[in-house]
């Protein structure tokens, strides 16, 4: 274990990492002001090439893009009242009240200080959690794996607006694509129907660009935002943010600490991602002070809380996914379909087998943190000027990248035209409740699953899924399947006595 | 009242669901068709129960004669306001698909190193960006295609089927 954090150690002072941490968390920052768009895009757009990278500087580029964009989102968020990421909302609420106190430089001292030690601490915490993982994870054979796979789905659907069926066939749809092409144990094609391009099966760029970052694009054409009016002097002085910052340490540590808990802990819990962490912590922190009523007119603690829980998350985040191979939110999905891209089969041997890699990623989170905190601090007022760029200038870039990037993955010219009708399912699956992700997720951890489901199958029979630890994470599917019905059931039926006895 | 274009994904679905689980079915080997038969399986049950959800909202609205309720796929016509945004939702998003098809018929034709610098000229040219502005952008982003992956990647771009005439 320490062989490894050492050699961890090692890996993010090599130069060529070192400087993609650098580059990848001031481009995380950078494009995390700009509301319209999110770091998570960027790691989509990251992914068709990440084979030309080694899997070290890969990963470690990506998991710097989703721990700090969120840290670039609090600017906008207080200066502008504008959230620059999903998880920066709940800043929003208390953050340009300040703002409009003439407080901006105070309350960006404050988000910046939470988000930065929150992100520091969590890795820290995962670090620590890492050990006490190993042993239980060493204990699943196949048909455990086999299940957490389906039980990673489960989470996954209920990401899904409306209906969890729509979900879980969205998942399965992923799975099935999965299945053209080459079936590793026979070495057979199946599902091509006589076409020469799917022997070699579907290419997971496609998937992911078409299925992510085209909807995205077309949602940004039709709205046509990213322009926002700010005063530059909104952002206040370097010596207001700093002692911003130090009001963190000072007043609020407690607060900080009790949100990086709860942050940390949503983000272990799949599916739950930084947004609900957020708004977790900033919930917590309104029941728990001494003034709630100045909640929403310009607290520091309304900061504090959702900015440390929101960075937090990732770490947490993180280790599931790298533990389990169960995504704690939509973006580690796109990370899953970067390993299986790299070679590297995600999922619970990963932290047994790659335990320096794992290691690299948290500390290249932990740098990208200290790195963004300094680039924050002493660049808000830059950074609060790229608001102003044009959607157009993002979608006339994007939009070419995107196909290109298709491209490169195989070079194959199939493969773009592929992507137009990938796109055109992602628009209409997005618009009618389907699951994007969880389609991703079934597609990337497909082979996975077939390889453990026919090991399950041989080794132990059709009966496999009846060890204890089986039949545990089928209950835990079963209630993740049931919870919500039964909660709705239950509180229509309360409605109606209710409408009853009036 | 106007059936929910939702319904005829599902019914897309259970068609692909049959087709694919028919074929696996012929597969000799059980490694070949284990999984796609009983992922197939699963698709078709679940996407029947939700078609008949589905259904069964859209008939009780029907009767009740009711505006849309939350989850169901019917759209009731009196309200023009609300079809109307979903008509612009989509009108939207083909816009956006028809620019990206442009793109992609723009590259099949004159390759990466001519589309690229096509398509952003006019798409920011159409949203007000200046001539001047738009040109220079365009010969920065070929310029930044040929250096990255042609140059430094060595990756050899579809050069277009107009250049591969003439070759």
């Amino acid at each position: 274990m320490i062989e490894a954090f050492v050699q961890a150690l090692v890996n993010v002072c090599r130069p060529d990492i070192a400087l993609g941490i650098i580059l990848a968390t001031t481009l995380a920052v950078i494009v995390g002001v700009i509301p319209a768009i999110s770091g998570a895009l960027v790691v989509i757009l990251i992914v068709p090439f990440v084979w030309a990278f080694d899997p070290l500087l890969a990963l470690s580029i990506m998991c710097c893009l989703i721990a700090v964009s969120c840290m670039g989102g609090s600017i906008t968020a207080i200066l502008i009242g504008i959230p620059g990421d999903n998880p920066n909302a709940a800043t929003v609420l208390d953050g340009f009240p300040m703002t409009q106190k003439g407080q901006g430089g105070r309350a960006l001292g404050l988000a910046i200080t939470s988000n930065m030690l929150g992100g520091l601490i969590s890795v820290f915490f995962a670090f620590i959690m890492i050990p006490v993982m190993i042993p239980i994870i060493m204990a699943f054979r196949s048909p455990e794996l086999c299940l957490m796979i389906v039980l990673a789905l489960m989470f996954i659907t209920v990401l899904t607006k409306e209906s969890r069926i729509k979900g879980l066939i969205a998942g399965l749809l992923g799975i099935l694509l999965a299945c053209i092409g080459f079936q590793p144990a026979t070495g057979m094609a199946r599902l091509n129907f006589g076409n020469l391009y799917l022997y070699s099966g579907l290419n997971a760029a496609t998937i992911v660009l078409g299925m992510l970052a085209v909807p995205i694009m077309f949602q940004l054409n039709k709205t046509g935002t990213s322009i926002a009016p700010v005063d530059m002097k909104s952002a206040g002085k370097l010596s207001e943010i700093i002692k911003g910052g130090l009001e963190v340490i000072r007043y609020h540590k407690w607060l900080w600490l009790r949100s990086v808990l709860s942050g940390y802990i949503v983000g272990i819990m799949p599916a739950l991602g930084a947004t609900v962490g957020s708004w977790a912590a900033y919930g917590q922190a309104k029941q728990t002070s001494k003034h709630p009523e100045l909640f929403g007119t310009g607290s520091p603690e309304g900061i504090v809380a959702p900015e440390s829980a929101s960075n937090a998350c990732h770490a947490g985040d993180l280790l599931t996914t790298l533990a389990f191979g169960i995504p704690g939110s939509g973006i580690m999905v796109i990370l899953l379909a970067a390993f299986v891209m790299l070679g590297i089969q995600p999922g619970p041997k990963m932290l047994v087998e790659h335990t320096a890699l794992c290691f690299t990623m948290l500390i290249s989170v932990a740098i990208a943190n200290v790195i963004a905190g300094v680039i924050c601090v002493f660049g808000s007022t830059f950074l609060i000027k790229v608001t102003r760029v044009s959607f157009a200038y993002i979608f006339a870039f994007v939009i070419p990248i995107i196909v290109l990037s298709v491209y490169v993955a195989r070079q194959y010219m199939i493969d773009v035209y592929v992507l137009a009708v990938i796109s055109l399912l992602g628009v209409f699956m997005d618009k009618w409740g389907y699951s994007a992700p969880a389609l991703i997720l079934g597609f990337v951890l497909g082979d996975q699953f077939e390889y453990y489901l026919v090991n399950s199958v041989t080794m132990y029979g059709p009966l496999f899924f009846l060890s204890p630890i089986c039949l545990a994470i089928i209950f835990l599917v079963i209630l993740m399947m049931g919870y919500g019905p039964v909660k709705n059931m239950i509180m229509a039926r309360m409605k109606s006595k209710k409408g009853a006895t009036i | 009242m106007i059936m929910n274009p939702s319904l005829y994904l599902l019914v897309i679905i259970i068609i692909v669901s049959m087709v694919f689980g028919g074929v696996s079915l012929s597969y000799s080997s059980l490694k070949m068709k284990l999984l796609p038969t009983i992922v197939s399986g699963l698709i078709f049950v679940l996407a029947v129960v939700e078609l008949t959800l589905e259904l069964l909202a859209n008939k009780r609205a029907t009767g009740k004669n009711q505006p849309k309720t939350e989850g169901s796929s019917i759209i009731n016509v009196n309200e023009e306001v609300g079809l109307e945004h979903v008509d612009d939702d989509v009108r939207g998003d083909m816009v956006g698909f028809a620019w990206l098809m442009g793109m992609i018929i723009a590259t099949y034709l004159v390759g990466f190193l001519v589309s690229i610098p096509l398509f952003i000229l006019i798409y920011l040219k159409k949203n007000g960006i200046s001539w001047l502005k738009s040109a220079i952008m365009a010969a920065a982003a070929d310029i930044f295609t040929f250096l990255v992956f042609v140059k430094v990647l060595q990756l050899e771009l579809f050069p277009g089927i107009i250049v591969n005439l003439f070759t």
